[in-house]
């Protein structure tokens, strides 16, 4: 029974690999390679699988071609290979379930960063103990001088030796 | 020899031990002996460290295969350089070079700073030798690289084929030292949170020093881009790889440190804050030794996997337990001095810098830790790949150049909006301009955008010289260029900023090209025949079999012709070294063409020479490391001591006043 089995699965690999290794010759379309680009190399680390040396690559690769021969839109191929190797396949995780998380958590923090931020300015300005009485009147110049004059002072100071 | 070396380290680590003893006890009863010689502990720590650094490499360069590691990384038919770069091959070497610089680095921050910070120092040397304590403890119990084998074998397994290439020589060392520096930075951030001497001195020590760790850093992060463009044949540069991406998040954290540390510095605020950055800045470049050392999460850095991981884990769990706790203990005493006056500023300009960097820094981290969180929580394998952090990082880029375009030219407390529009005018007319121009030429309306901000952030860039020349030239009458070369000598830090941001500049130029407009072809092709690619006519000539005493190379030959018009050959090659057969790495075959770069990978190939090729048009990533020149010319800049003026005596109630005017 198992020896069966185990027959059985080398005759469909066969099976699989024999027409693969015909299309290794052809050559790959561009639409192919993106295809290809946006694929998870499954047994590789970090590679996709138009960029992986491996041999499942390459049959991928070919896999892929042949699907788009045969007339497959872009969707459907990543949709068959998604099916077959799961949502990890995808290099581009997809924008919905819980996925999503990985999408919004980026947005949420940044949120979170500008309320921060927003917080703390309106704080501290409340906080101000006294009106600038400090505010040089040059800075108010409407004139590209003032800027000048701003940067000269500036520059002054840094001319003191680093600390 | 061996003993030497685990000797010298465990030494090391005694010695670590009582200096942090010595350091403490010396600070808290007052005894001046005590911890001048804590001091010294971290000179003595350095030199031991040495003397094992000295004894591998002489392991090495004289193939000592009695000791396992240098079985395990090298081999007689290496050229010399690899048999030397091989000593940070390995986690283990990598572990001693780590604490070799960080060991360097804090002696010298010791000797510099122990007279001026008497009262920062005693904590500032038990803080680095507690990371020093951790890094001996791990060579000495977990991974020594001085472990013997029971008999000498006649020749080495030699260096894992990925790692012998130049690139590799260059990029572990930077990288690793750029982490390893960021120890005394982080050493000074605990003594000032444990003395309570939370003003001005930490702050000014450590300036430089963070800013030698983020360049660094910064230049590792540039030949691991480098490396991975000539070597891994994905016609990219930067993978956002999970190794690589940890490797950043110190980087951007520094980044938005050295910024926000002005603001402190000018106007006596954000004390938290850069505590926390420093503090996360350092947390950080553990976690990303932990990381590449750890194979936590899948990457093509998955040959240094090892079982230090769990160590390093719990490591960083007592930096981040220990500096949070006395941050908050200490937040009474990290109140601003000064308000923010007015969102027109230099200082919310410099906040905002800083809320676009971490919020960068973050999306990498959850996007990175993100195939980790599912995995636990929902069983479901998910890769994170480049998609995801252009669509995220992207804006954010985006965002970083518009502010770096408007940030410089801001006022400090308030700035007069009238002023600042028509400050703005000039780069903002030449932005658009060179915006329109391009969406006309190019058809791509993003690419376009994106170059319009650069040329805007570059157009005021170039206005703040002409500026600052002009004014120098109004009290000195020197000549122009005289007064650009004087302006970035005497205020290097300033000038040395803005020529980081033009490096930043070039760089984005390069990115924008090789993002929007790379072309692909792939090709399966006999000797004589060819493929086109753009306005490229690839020839495939021939198919080598070169053999040399490190293994044997399959060579491609490849002619290119632009336009008909014959423009050179290029090789891709793929390398089969000795013990490493299964595991062949490549050399890929780049020419640079004008503003391409015309970049030829092989990728299969049968024994009577049918090639399969990949061809690559890669608009503009020449000035990717043109950028990377630049960003080290800034880098030497602003660390270039200033000159001292004559006219102004060093002393500190006048600088206190110059700061109470700010």
């Amino acid at each position: 029974m198992k020896r069966s089995i185990l027959v059985s699965i080398l005759i469909v690999l066969g099976l699989l690999l024999m027409p693969t290794l015909a299309a290794a010759e052809e050559t790959l379309s561009p639409e192919a390679l993106e295809i290809a680009g946006s694929l998870n190399c499954p047994v590789c680390e970090g590679l996709s699988v138009r960029d992986s040396n491996s041999q499942l690559s390459q049959d991928m690769r070919a896999q892929i071609q042949r699907m788009l021969d045969e007339g497959k839109t872009r969707q459907e191929v990543l949709d068959y290979f998604v099916e077959r190797y799961g949502i990890g396949i995808l290099r581009e995780p997809p924008k919905e379930g819980f996925v999503l998380t990985l999408w919004w958590g980026p947005v949420i923090g940044l949120a979170v960063g500008v309320l921060v931020l927003a917080t703390f300015m309106v704080q501290r300005r409340a906080r101000r103990e006294r009106p600038d009485r400090e505010s040089s009147a040059s800075d108010d110049a409407d004139d590209l001088r003032a800027y000048e004059e701003r940067l000269r002072r500036e520059l002054d100071r840094m001319d003191a030796p680093a600390p | 020899m061996a003993q030497l070396g685990s000797g010298a380290l465990v030494v090391a680590l005694a010695l670590a031990v009582y200096g942090i003893v010595a350091g403490v006890l010396g600070a808290r009863r007052r005894i001046p002996e005590l911890v001048e010689s804590s001091i010294r502990a971290v000179w003595g720590v350095t030199a031991l460290i040495l003397v094992a650094v000295v004894t591998l490499l002489t392991a090495f360069l004289t193939h000592d295969f009695r000791l396992e590691y240098v079985f395990g990384r090298s081999s007689r038919d290496m050229p010399i350089y690899y048999v030397a770069a091989a000593f940070y091959g390995g986690q283990e070497g990598s572990l001693l070079y780590w604490a070799m610089i960080a060991g360097v680095l804090s002696s010298l921050a010791v000797y510099l700073h122990r007279k001026r910070d008497r009262a920062l120092i005693p904590y500032v040397a038990a803080t680095v030798l507690s990371v020093q304590t951790f890094l001996l403890f791990m060579l000495t119990f977990i991974a020594s690289p001085f472990t013997l084998l029971p008999m000498r074998p006649a020749d080495g397994q030699g260096l894992n084929p990925l790692l012998r290439d130049p690139g590799m020589i260059l990029h572990p060392p930077f990288l690793l030292g750029g982490y390893a520096s960021f120890t005394v930075p982080f050493g000074f951030a605990m003594a000032a949170m444990i003395t309570g001497r939370l003003g001005d001195d930490w702050i000014r020590a450590i300036r430089r020093w963070s800013l030698v760790a983020w360049g660094i850093l910064g230049v590792g992060l540039l030949f691991g881009a480098w490396w991975a463009y000539h070597v891994l044949g994905w016609g990219g540069y930067w993978g956002w790889d999970p190794v690589e991406n940890v490797a950043l998040l110190p980087w951007l954290t520094a980044t938005a440190f050295i910024h926000s540390v002005i603001v402190q510095e000018r106007r006596g605020m954000l004390k938290v804050w850069n505590m926390a950055l420093i503090v996360a800045s350092f947390a950080l470049s553990i976690f990303g030794t932990f990381t590449v050392r750890s194979g936590l999460i899948s990457s093509v850095h998955s040959f240094a996997i090892s079982p230090i991981g769990p160590w390093f884990l719990g490591y960083l769990a007592v930096v981040v337990l220990v500096s949070v706790g006395l941050l908050i203990y200490r937040l009474p005493g990290l109140q601003s001095d000064r308000a923010i006056e007015s969102v027109v500023s230099r200082e919310s300009g410099f906040l905002l810098n800083n809320l676009l960097f971490t919020a960068m820094a973050f999306a990498t981290f959850w996007g990175t830790v993100f195939p980790l969180v599912t995995e636990l929580i929902r069983e479901t394998k998910l890769t994170v790949g480049p998609p995801f952090y252009r669509q995220v990082n992207g804006p954010l880029l985006f965002a970083m150049m518009l502010l770096m375009g408007v940030g410089p030219l801001l006022a400090w407390r308030r700035s007069n909006t009238g002023l600042l529009l028509r400050n703005l005018l000039w780069p903002g007319v030449a932005g658009i301009a060179s915006g329109i121009v391009m969406a006309v030429v190019l058809g791509h309306i993003l690419a376009a955008a994106s170059v319009a901000v650069t040329v805007f952030a570059v157009g005021t860039i170039v206005l703040e010289y002409v500026r600052g020349a002009r004014v120098r030239r109004r009290t000195t009458r020197e000549s122009y260029p005289l007064a650009v070369a004087m302006l970035v000598r005497k205020n290097g830090r300033r000038y040395g900023g803005y020529i980081v941001h033009l490096a930043v500049a070039i760089m984005a130029i390069g990115i924008i090209g090789s993002t929007f407009f790379q072309v692909e072809r792939q090709y399966t092709l006999q000797p004589g025949q060819s493929g086109t690619i753009g306005p490229y006519t690839l020839t495939y000539q021939r198919l080598d079999n070169r053999v040399n005493a490190q293994g044997q190379a399959v060579v491609a030959v490849v002619d290119i012709a632009k336009n008909g018009e014959p423009r050179g050959t290029v090789e891709s090659k793929r390398f089969f070294y000795r013990n490493y057969e299964d595991q062949p790495t490549a050399e890929m075959g780049i020419k640079t063409i004008g503003i391409d770069d015309v970049y030829v990978v092989l990728d299969q190939w049968d024994e009577n020479g049918t090639a399969s090729l990949r061809f690559y048009i890669n608009p503009m990533v020449s000035w990717i490391w043109v950028g990377g020149a630049v960003y080290v010319l800034g880098m030497v800049t602003v660390l270039w001591p200033a000159p001292q003026p004559a006219r102004r005596p060093v002393t500190r109630p006048v600088r206190e006043a110059a700061l109470s005017e700010a």
